[in-house]
């Protein structure tokens, strides 16, 4: 039943409204870490964060700490408020934030498989732009939308009490679309319109490791990750109308090959009492190496991310109220993201508090809400609200069940 | 279903629910990071106009009013018309003797001119082909009069047994009078139309009247006047027509046309009718089809008079210069008024004193 309950609520979350921050338009997007489950409220962070319940988005190699078969997932809401130096809109949207299924095989060891779809990357800017030409009224518009997705399938390994690996390969794969418009807001003029789609799929893998694993006061849990080069290939397609009968519609197709680089991740968990643990991560991504059609565009740079949260759970007692049962989070975090814009790197400054809902005893409802800052008035300022909801639910598997006579 | 799940469940449709909210506070997209984006991404608007390259030719076509209700017969006005009318008669009558023989018609509602002045016409036999309109000089029948509703004229019953033994190319209407032009109604007329009457004699006395009522016609205007190359005119019925051309090379090559409108600006006016003032453009697939009055033109858009300027009329013709800019052959446009049939509206614009005015807006494509 749970499962079921999880799986309408990811129907009613994959509903996607568009409009967000025109930062999204260079490179592949704005970047997605995890911005559902409990690391949200953390900072995004999670590269050693060490929980039994917790399929871990960064790490695969704290997939071994599993002890049910688990699915999680969530809906992320968005709401951008851009500014430049004379004006401001609000743009929002929402979308499904992926969704993680791991099953636990052999515990002893922390073999643990896991599957799912997470998203990498987000498209999603609008533009419109009136103008005057000879005393006719015209307006632009330049939308994007889509991303890159990537499906997961890996496993985790502990091959001594401490210690665990992980490896995951990943698909990564999506449409990207940007559309240009330009109306005169008249039938007596032809409406120009392209539209140009990227299609993107290639294989890479993330290797991970921790070391520690202990839930205890004083334990310290230490990771890293490491996500290898892609290489994505695809087509690119142009699309545009002519007022011309017949022959409307031009189509252009040309390959499209990307590489996305490497990156790699460091971070630690520590316990600074029962209930109480701290985490950091630093993560870096090594986008100079980032290539579209043998091209590196020059809005695009090395992008480093850094982060700390700090969670409380008064109590895992099972007669424990409701309040002593939700965890609480705190996080912040910076990026200097991999945009590079008139020469200057866009940074992000976000802060977040989370929520962490005991639903039944192995279920819980994770609610965040992030607020940052992205940009500067020079170039342009998001302020971000990021709200997510995210489901995180288990199940035993795999029990057999005793008959009585 | 367990109280806690369904706690579960509504906590989360909640959620849902002030997220879709909270995404309707959403406000228009503005310019906001219009600035960021790259100068060769972004869509170019401009205007290009010309009043220079513009080239100007009129010339007559045949316009066919085989299919029109009415015959035209007359002149007025340095409009010339006469009429072609071929009725059918089956071979099977050829050995009847023929008392005599009278065609009918019936006037229409049109008149052009001084109405009080009669119609005066002479009746030929057409030589050879009904649509080469070669007639014999010899006059076999002939008609004076202010039209009444319906009208009869004798014509020779020679001619007549001709057709009967199969010769039968039709009947030249040739007008003999000026200041007017009347209407008859044609055979495809819903009623009332003309008819070839042959009376034959009846065993015991008397005559017996065959009445043929099918066939083919039509009327043929001429205008007899040279044009002034200094204008353009276009005039309905008698297919005077121009052919504008215009130079696009200084286009760019990859470029999407918003639009593109030809102004002219109106010299004089003549109207005969209540017909609207329209005018069509079509584009030209072929030059020398379109001068032989056998096609070669293509789509219709209507040119339409300005309404805050009377005296300019805007013809839209986006989609030819896409074409042009895609590369298809420039032959330029055909202008002509928008009804041509049973209309003598004449427009002159001028050509040389204020040249046409060439307008497109384009879009220029971003590199991508």
């Amino acid at each position: 039943m749970k499962f079921k309950i999880f799986i309408f609520s990811i129907f009613l979350c994959s509903i996607s409204i568009a409009g967000g921050s025109i930062y999204s338009r260079f490179g592949l997007g704005t970047l997605r870490f995890s911005t559902v489950d409990k690391t949200a409220g953390l900072g995004g962070l999670g590269i050693a964060l060490f929980d039994p319940i917790y399929i871990n988005r960064y790490n695969p190699a704290l997939w071994s700490e599993l002890a049910r078969v688990r699915i999680s997932g969530g809906y992320l809401y968005e709401g951008t408020a851009m500014q430049d130096k004379v004006k401001n809109t609000f743009l929002t949207s929402g979308n499904f934030d992926g969704v993680l299924f791991a099953i636990p095989l052999w515990k002893r060891h922390g073999l643990t498989f896991a599957t799912g779809v997470m998203p990498f990357s987000t498209v999603n800017y609008s533009i419109k732009k009136d103008s005057v030409l000879e005393n006719r009224y015209f307006s632009q518009s330049y939308k994007g939308e889509g991303g890159i997705s990537s499906f997961i399938l890996g496993f985790s390994f502990r091959p001594f009490n401490k210690l665990s690996f992980g490896v995951r390969g990943e698909y990564y794969f999506g449409t990207i679309v940007n559309l240009w418009e330009a109306d005169f807001g008249s039938s007596e003029f032809f409406f120009s319109s392209i539209r140009r789609e990227r299609n993107y799929g290639g294989f890479g893998f993330t290797l991970g490791l921790a070391y520690g694993l202990g839930i205890g006061k004083n334990s310290l849990t230490v990771g890293f990750v490491f996500s290898s080069p892609v290489n994505l290939k695809g087509l690119t397609t142009v699309e545009y109308s002519v007022p011309v009968v017949g022959s409307s519609t031009v189509s252009e197709v040309n390959e499209l090959t990307s590489q996305l680089p490497y990156r790699a991740g460091f971070g630690f968990s520590y316990f600074i009492g029962d209930r109480v643990q701290f985490s950091s991560d630093v993560y870096y991504q090594n986008w100079e190496k980032f290539r579209i059609n043998g091209e590196h565009p020059k809005e695009i740079t090395n992008a480093v991310r850094v982060g700390a949260g700090l969670e409380i759970l008064p109590s895992r007692e099972v007669i424990a109220g409701f309040f002593e049962k939700t965890s609480y989070r705190f996080g912040i975090f910076y990026n200097k993201t991999y945009f590079k814009i008139n020469e200057k790197q866009v940074n992000e400054l976000f802060f977040a508090v989370g929520f962490g809902f005991p639903v039944s005893f192995d279920t819980r409802v994770n609610l965040s809400i992030e607020y940052g800052f992205r940009g500067d008035l020079d170039i342009v300022r998001d302020r971000i609200l990021r709200i997510s909801i995210g489901v995180n639910t288990g199940e035993i598997w795999f029990v057999k069940q005793k008959l009585e006579d | 279903m367990g109280s806690k799940v369904k706690r579960s469940l509504s906590n989360i449709l909640g959620i849902f629910v002030l997220s879709v909210f909270l995404i309707g506070c959403s406000k228009e997209p503005n310019d906001v990071g219009f600035g960021l984006l790259p100068d060769n991404e972004l869509f170019n608007v401009k205007v290009y106009e010309d009043s220079v390259e513009i080239y100007a030719e009129n010339i007559q076509n045949f316009i066919s009013n085989s299919s029109s209700n009415i015959l035209l017969i007359g002149n007025y006005d340095g409009i010339s018309c006469d009429i072609l009318i071929r009725f059918d008669i089956p071979d099977t009558l050829r050995d009847i003797k023929i008392e005599w023989a009278q065609v009918r018609l019936f006037k229409s509602g049109f008149v052009m001119g001084d109405s009080t002045l009669p119609v005066h016409f002479t009746a030929h036999k057409v030589l050879s082909n009904y649509y080469d309109t070669l007639y014999d000089s010899r006059i076999i029948g002939e008609f004076e009069s202010v039209p009444d509703s319906v009208n009869y004229f004798k014509i020779d019953t020679g001619v007549v047994r001709e057709w009967l033994n199969g010769k039968n190319y039709g009947l030249y209407l040739k007008s003999q009078s000026n200041g007017v032009i009347w209407g008859f109604n044609s055979l495809d007329a819903p009623l009332f139309t003309p008819a070839l009457e042959i009376a034959v004699p009846k065993e015991g006395g008397g005559v017996d009247t065959i009445r043929f009522v099918y066939g083919s016609d039509g009327y043929i205007a001429k205008l007899n006047e040279r044009i002034d190359t200094n204008y353009i005119v276009l005039q309905a019925g008698v297919g005077l027509r121009s052919i504008l051309r215009f130079n696009v090379s200084k286009l760019p090559k990859n470029i999407i046309i918003n639009r593109a409108e030809v102004s002219l600006y109106l010299k004089d006016k003549r109207k005969y009718g209540e017909r609207g003032d329209s005018l069509i453009a079509s584009f030209i697939t072929d030059i020398n089809l379109v001068r032989s009055s056998t096609g070669g033109f293509e789509g219709d858009y209507l040119g339409l008079k300005n309404p805050v300027d009377t005296l300019e009329y805007v013809i839209p013709i986006t989609t030819p210069v896409q074409r042009w800019v895609n590369g298809e052959p420039n032959n330029g446009i055909l202008l002509r008024c928008l009804s041509e049939v049973d209309n003598f509206d004449r427009f002159t614009f001028y050509y040389v004193e204020r040249k046409p005015k060439l307008k497109i807006y384009y879009t220029t494509k971003p590199e991508i």
